[in-house]
């Protein structure tokens, strides 16, 4: 049975009754966060205030449509709040967003190595639709702000889970939670759980090769209902693939010799021509485990992108990318 | 929760029955319900009580929410490393109706390289 939120008479009244609420609390309390006005009102006051930098969203906010650009920015993001600055990200021009952009920045922004007192603030889209979209992912503008609190959404299309730890059932849940909208049940997608299992393993074994269990993974669902596809992503911050298995000097250049590019060297390594970075034969079966996983047709437009390259296995695409990202990011979708 | 049974020429563990109905990664140190702990508190012992009885271990795959190559490498794998392939393989059956395909990856993990 549909749920009375997801009618749009019922989600009409709820905004019409939000902004009362905001109206009402404006005349409350005039100095609070809400009083400021707009969005932009609001990022102008922090600005002066703070020392804000300020950066622009790419206008098609996504990982997946537009990889180079949207590493562009990201790199520019991770650079200015690593080194301690807070920002303004204005994402007010934006045309597009997806949850793998979403997800992407939330790992930025709340990732170990920004100093506690930076501050990031979010300008939200002039778009109501993807300011929405926005909120539904939880990255809500005031708590961002001031501790870079993110709380995960308990409600709508969207789900994240996050942990430094190999915990398969956390990212299990994500897959109740689509298949839950897809099919109208708890079900099992054996695939897909192999993808979010190896990516994980892999986050938590190779992402830092100096430190165990130093980096984080995010995952990420989001159901689309008029289309009828969940669509998944997972990414960590760590080296990348081709940059861990490039730890040692010798090894580089044998795989330079052999492979020529970083394309051509991610092509072999999902076909299991490729030894994991320890050496060991008994190792690097994860990527090629997933590869073989993909014939198997329970999800379908498997991208991923690590370090300098791009892999759309559907299209048979492997390319490389003018910016580099540094971290593992895949994506995939499962339809009815 | 789904026990071990006995008969009179096997024993029998399912991994979503006996141990966890969403398997975990290769090490402990990773996470829960990895296939070190697995190989440690239930493959291992079973096999070896399996073979000082002379029955089959029978290993039923079906019921969890889907392996990760870690898992099945890091406790199928090490069983095969440490006690040999050839006498694991001749006391080792599986249940693989879920994924039929596992069977096959699990023996290829087990071969020696």
């Amino acid at each position: 049975m549909k749920k009375i939120r997801n009618y749009p008479k019922y989600q009409r009244y709820q905004r019409r009754r939000q902004k009362r609420a905001l109206r009402n609390s404006r005349k409350r309390n005039p100095k609070s966060l809400h009083a400021l006005g707009t969005s932009k009102e609001r990022a102008s006051v922090f600005e002066k205030g703070f020392n804000f930098e300020r950066i622009d969203a790419p206008s098609n906010f996504s990982f997946v449509n537009d990889p180079d650009t949207f590493i562009d920015f990201l790199s520019e993001l991770k650079m200015i709040v690593f080194s301690g600055k807070s920002v303004i990200v204005d994402l007010s021009d934006i045309k597009e967003i997806t949850n793998d952009a979403l997800i992407a920045l939330q790992s930025v922004i709340q990732d170990k190595k920004v100093p506690r007192d930076v501050k990031v603030f979010i300008q939200q889209p002039n778009d109501e639709r993807l300011s929405d979209r926005l909120e539904e992912s939880g990255i809500n503008e005031e708590a961002v702000g001031f501790n870079r609190d993110i709380a995960p959404p308990s409600s709508g299309r969207f789900r994240q889970k996050n942990s430094v730890e190999a915990d398969m059932e956390k990212a299990n849940e994500l897959i109740r939670f689509a298949t839950r909208k897809l099919f109208g049940r708890k079900m099992r997608l054996l695939d897909v759980q192999r993808i979010l299992s190896e990516c994980i393993d892999n986050t938590t074994f190779h992402a830092n090769p100096e430190k165990k269990l130093a980096e984080m993974w995010w995952a990420t669902v989001y159901y689309n209902s008029k289309k009828g596809i969940a669509h998944f992503s997972i990414l960590d911050n760590g080296i990348g693939i081709i940059e861990s298995l490039k730890i040692k000097f010798a090894t580089e250049l044998t795989l330079l010799f052999k492979y020529g590019n970083n394309a051509k060297l991610m092509a072999a390594i999902f076909k299991g021509k490729v030894k994991s970075r320890t050496g060991k034969a008994n190792r690097g079966r994860g990527l090629p485990g997933i590869f073989k996983a993909r014939s198997r047709h329970e999800f379908t437009n498997l991208v991923v992108i690590s370090n300098n390259v791009f892999v759309n296995f559907d299209r048979k695409e492997y390319k490389l990318l003018k910016n580099s990202f540094s971290g593992t990011f895949f994506y995939w979708e499962v339809r009815k | 929760m789904t026990t071990m049974t006995l008969t009179d020429t096997s024993i029998s563990i399912s991994v979503s029955g006996n141990f966890a109905r969403v398997p975990g990664p290769r090490f402990e140190w990773q996470g829960k319900s990895s296939g070190e702990e697995f190989l440690k508190t239930m493959l291992m012992p079973k096999f070896l009580e399996a073979e000082k009885k002379g029955l089959q271990l029978i290993v039923d795959l079906d019921g969890t929410e889907g392996y990760s190559t870690g898992f099945l490498d890091g406790s199928f794998g090490e069983l095969a490393r440490d006690l040999g392939f050839e006498r694991v393989m001749g006391r080792l059956q599986f249940i693989t109706n879920d994924e039929p395909y596992l069977e096959t990856e699990i023996i290829s993990y087990m071969k020696p390289k």
